[in-house]
């Protein structure tokens, strides 16, 4: 070795110097953990696989009236179950606190009357004193007893059958049966008791059961269009090296050292149209199942494009090109156009009921699949990209996302609903590698048109 | 200051704090290694952070009785021979038999410095600049030189003496310039 060379060696020896802090961010980003495809695919297919069975679980049980378990009782059970109401009702001191406060007018003895009439009074008499018995206790004790029976003060002079005529006859030989074994009786009974207890004030009784509520409820369903605008917030690396030798100076066509770049992102709003059925599960809670087209735009600058199959491309450094023929020009516009099937399934819950108005929050899961994603240059000669998502560094082909949502909605007659709704969705899967990037997220906006399956009478 | 041996574990467990240490004490002693084999310095900065990328997920099998600084300069002399390889391929060494193998004047080297040699060597074309650092400062024969860059001992030899020549004429010039700015000082 001449001197020379253990002079440069010594030149050499003990050189420092400083690297820019591009490095370190590069360094760290290298290090954070790589997507494991292999698990994640797995994941993926175990978990829409699982999605389609909550579902279709969901509408079988549904359909079966898992969650009107009340309302869906034959007649026979559904008087045992009104019956340990009724008990629960007239033991509970808060239920004769109601009671009470129910003061007996001239409406309600006008409405017994009418119960008589229609039920029992078609001979028109009246019923002696010695016979007075309680209205309500009549249907549930033997004849027998209703002698001793004693009617309230309001129902005297209002109802009174004979003892010796022809219905009093019948009433004492009739067979001791309980109320309940008659259809007729139990409506008749319904009747009366709606009449006296305005249904507000049963409300008011009930909730303190919930089989009652199940009872009264009955869940509309309903399909819907909708149109929105929404807006991908995509987190991406944006500029890539190259190496000098395959960068070649579209003039003197000599290799050049230089970076291919991309600008910031600037999200451009786009249209977006949908699908969807919800399913009422109780009076809060619903299911709601969607599937939404939407075509997602943002703007970007690069500073090159390539030639690649004969082709003239622009270079979005972020979707990855071909580095076999790269030339540098001037910075020019880029628009990037996402076309993506979104499928979701939220559960809404109504946080506020103001009659026609009612607001909701909802929460779920969604599967965005990008059928095409297209990268379009401004300079003339340049055609379109085409790319595959999963080839970019902030989408993959599929990606699961969380999506939450406030909607109101407007109840324009028992058939139609408007709705408008925000939603904010967060990509679970596709962000990029770097660890200082956010995961990419969609914020949209949306009007819905629902229109009612079942409907509540109004 | 916290011993290497406890900072490598602690980077082995995966510690960011501790590779970030460990990349601070040793970056800026890395850089001039990438700096001579990359063509500028944001060339020489992606190899050198993909070498310390590879170094992370590699200390596992750093061997203890080896200097570390030897085996970081090694990674980042490998990097950095990957990261031109393409480039090697595209522009294949060929044999230069008019090139003279020695060069018979000396090249006085005293008057500049490290950085004004580094970038001489960045003008350098991508094999003679690869083979120039492999033999005259890695201390690399040129029969481990050819192996390593799949071309024959000749081509490696030639490359030496092209980028050998192609320095005397920028040290000579380079020199020129402080002389004349001597004289007229």
């Amino acid at each position: 070795m001449s001197s020379f060379e253990e002079d440069i060696q010594n030149m050499f020896e003990g050189a420092e110097f400083q690297p820019s802090d591009k490095v370190w961010a590069g360094v760290e980003a290298g290090l954070a953990p790589k997507k494991k495809k292999g698990i994640f695919f797995m994941w993926q297919t175990y978990g829409i696989a699982a999605g389609i069975a909550a579902v279709l679980s969901f509408g079988l049980l549904l359909n079966n009236g898992f969650f009107n378990d009340g309302a869906a009782l034959p007649i026979k059970e559904r008087s045992e179950v009104e019956k340990t109401l009724n008990d629960t009702t007239t033991n509970d001191p808060e239920s004769d606190k109601i009671h009470s406060l129910q003061q007996p007018n001239e409406e309600s003895k006008r409405s017994l009357a009418a119960i008589g009439r229609e039920g029992m009074a078609k001979d028109e008499k009246t019923l002696s004193s010695d016979g007075q018995a309680n209205l309500q206790a009549s249907f549930n004790q033997p004849v027998e007893d209703l002698k001793d029976a004693q009617l309230p003060n309001q129902f005297n002079n209002v109802l009174r059958i004979e003892a010796g005529s022809e219905l009093g006859r019948s009433i004492q030989l009739a067979n001791v049966k309980p109320y309940r074994s008659s259809l007729a009786a139990e409506k008749l009974m319904f009747n009366s008791k709606m009449d006296m207890e305005p249904m507000t004030s049963l409300n008011g009784l009930y909730a303190m059961s919930s089989v009652s509520e199940a009872i009264d409820f009955d869940g509309e369903n309903s399909i819907n269009g909708s149109l929105g605008n929404s807006v991908l917030n995509i987190s991406s690396t944006g500029s890539s090296s190259l190496s000098e030798s395959t960068i070649l100076d579209p003039n003197s066509n000599n290799a050049l050292n230089t970076r291919v770049e991309s600008g910031q992102d600037q999200a451009l709003g786009a249209i977006s149209a949908g699908l969807g059925v919800s399913l009422q599960l109780n009076r809060k809670l619903s299911l709601n199942l969607g599937a939404r087209y939407s075509e997602f735009r943002f703007k970007n600058s690069s500073n090159a494009y390539s030639i690649e199959g004969g082709k003239s491309l622009p270079i979005y450094a972020p979707v990855g090109f071909s580095t076999d023929n790269v030339f540098f020009v001037g910075d020019y516009d880029l628009e990037n156009t996402v076309q993506s099937m979104f499928l979701q399934g939220t559960l809404s819950y109504k946080v506020l009921d103001l009659g026609k108005f009612d607001l909701s929050i909802n929460a779920g899961l969604g599967i965005d699949y990008f059928l095409a994603y297209k990268v379009k240059g401004e300079l003339n000669f340049l055609e379109t990209r085409k790319v595959n998502a999963s080839e970019s560094d902030f989408l993959n082909r599929t990606n699961m996302s969380g999506v939450s949502g406030l909607g109101l909605n407007y109840r324009l007659n028992n058939q139609f609903g408007l709705s408008g709704d925000i939603s904010y969705r967060r990509f679970l899967t596709g962000s990029g590698t770097d660890v200082n990037a956010k995961p990419s997220s969609v914020l949209g906006f949306g009007l819905s048109l629902n229109y009612f399956l079942t409907r509540k009478e109004e | 200051m916290i011993q290497d041996i406890e900072l490598i574990n602690k980077c082995i467990k995966g510690e960011l704090k501790a590779q970030r240490e460990l990349y601070d004490r040793y970056a800026a002693k890395l850089m001039p290694v990438a700096m001579r084999y990359g063509k500028s310095q944001e060339d020489a900065e992606d190899i050198l952070q993909d070498a310390f990328i590879k170094v992370f997920n590699s200390l596992g099998s750093f061997r203890q009785e080896a200097q570390f600084l030897t085996w970081l300069k090694r990674i980042v002399i490998n990097t950095s021979i990957n990261h031109n390889r393409k480039k090697l391929y595209q522009q294949p060494m060929l044999d230069i038999e008019k090139t003279p193998l020695h060069v018979e004047n000396e090249l006085i080297l005293s008057n500049l410095h490290f950085t004004e040699i580094m970038a001489m060597l960045q003008k350098l074309p991508v094999g003679c600049r690869t083979v120039f650092n492999l033999f005259a400062i890695e201390g690399y024969g040129h029969k481990e030189i050819a192996e390593q860059l799949e071309v024959t001992e000749g081509t490696s030899k030639s490359q030496y003496a092209r980028a050998r020549a192609l320095l005397k004429s920028m040290i000579d010039e380079a020199n020129r310039v402080v002389q004349s700015n001597q004289v007229m000082l």
